[in-house]
């Protein structure tokens, strides 16, 4: 496994992390109405610890002291992961643009502290994407490769 | 026609041509209220207007004479940095959009689910001249060097 891999399982660990204790702090206080749990709130630090630690570890072990930081094929499977990214943008836009107009009808309005969270999360989804989309063609050309 | 005229020809006509359905989507489902019509006119717009940057590629698939090249190596390279910049320009306008809406407001207050709508029509619009002045500014450097 490459650094490009690596970095792209970090990834996906990272942002699924990331949406699920959001998803549970969103529903904990906005449908509940309670402060998150501190059993959940100390699973999810120590998850995150894990994750960076183990990431980083990773990320800086070479498979041999020969190997380059990235060479033609990473940059094109990364260019290509990049666009996939940024493709995925328009669906997530339109969603976070219509989709409020269902909830809260045609001449409703939504707080205006909405629009940075859902800009965070468009940014941590289109992440996702970039490194499922890494993901995906490292393992095509393995197996075009074998 | 050229590249540089296909160019010229988004920058002038692609604003409106994305405009006008998508404001009349948003106007009618603001009038009559939510329903399927509106729904897909916009829908559709910004669709075809996100992802027209895919056409060359899409042409160049389903062409039957293969040998005749239509598509060269410099033009999908200036592509691929015009749709490139393209996105990286409506990604800031999207969190410069939202920062600033949010400071207007302020962090209590409230706005219209219309507004979430053109700030979309206007990443639209923003999107596509982007990539008619990118393509432009390329191909008139590549001309220059080329020369």
């Amino acid at each position: 496994m490459n650094k490009t891999q690596k970095g792209a399982w970090l990834n996906v660990a990272g942002v699924l992390l990331v949406l699920a204790s959001t998803l549970y702090i969103t529903i904990q206080i906005g449908v509940r109405h309670k402060p998150p749990e501190r059993v959940w709130l100390c699973i999810w630090v120590s998850a995150f610890v894990l994750v960076t630690s183990i990431g980083i570890f990773f990320f800086r072990r070479k498979q041999s002291p020969a190997e380059p930081e990235s060479d033609e094929r990473d940059n094109l499977i990364k260019y290509r992961a990049v666009l996939a990214a940024f493709i995925s943008v328009w669906p997530l836009f339109l969603a976070a643009s219509v989709i409020p107009k269902f909830i809260v009808g045609a001449n409703g309005s939504i707080p205006v502290f909405l629009l940075p969270i859902v800009t965070v999360f468009m940014f941590y989804i289109a992440l996702l994407v970039y490194s499922v989309a890494v993901l995906i063609q490292y393992a095509r050309g393995a197996k075009d490769g074998a | 026609m050229t590249e540089k005229e296909e160019a010229w020809m988004g920058l002038l006509l692609g604003g409106p041509i994305l405009i006008i359905p998508s404001i009349v989507a948003v106007f009618i489902a603001y009038d009559r209220g939510l329903s399927f019509a509106p729904l897909l006119m916009f829908t559709g717009t910004v669709v075809w207007g996100g992802l027209l940057w895919l056409l060359p590629y899409i042409q160049r698939k389903f062409r039957k004479d293969k040998k005749k090249i239509i598509f060269d190596e410099r033009a999908q390279l200036i592509h691929k940095r015009v749709v490139m910049a393209s996105y990286v320009a409506l990604w800031l306008y999207f969190v410069t959009a939202c920062v600033i809406t949010w400071c207007l407001v302020g962090p209590n207050g409230s706005i219209s689910v219309n507004v979430m709508l053109l700030i979309l029509v206007g990443g639209l619009v923003l999107f596509n001249s982007i990539q008619g002045l990118a393509t432009l500014i390329l191909y008139g450097r590549g001309g220059k060097e080329n020369e």
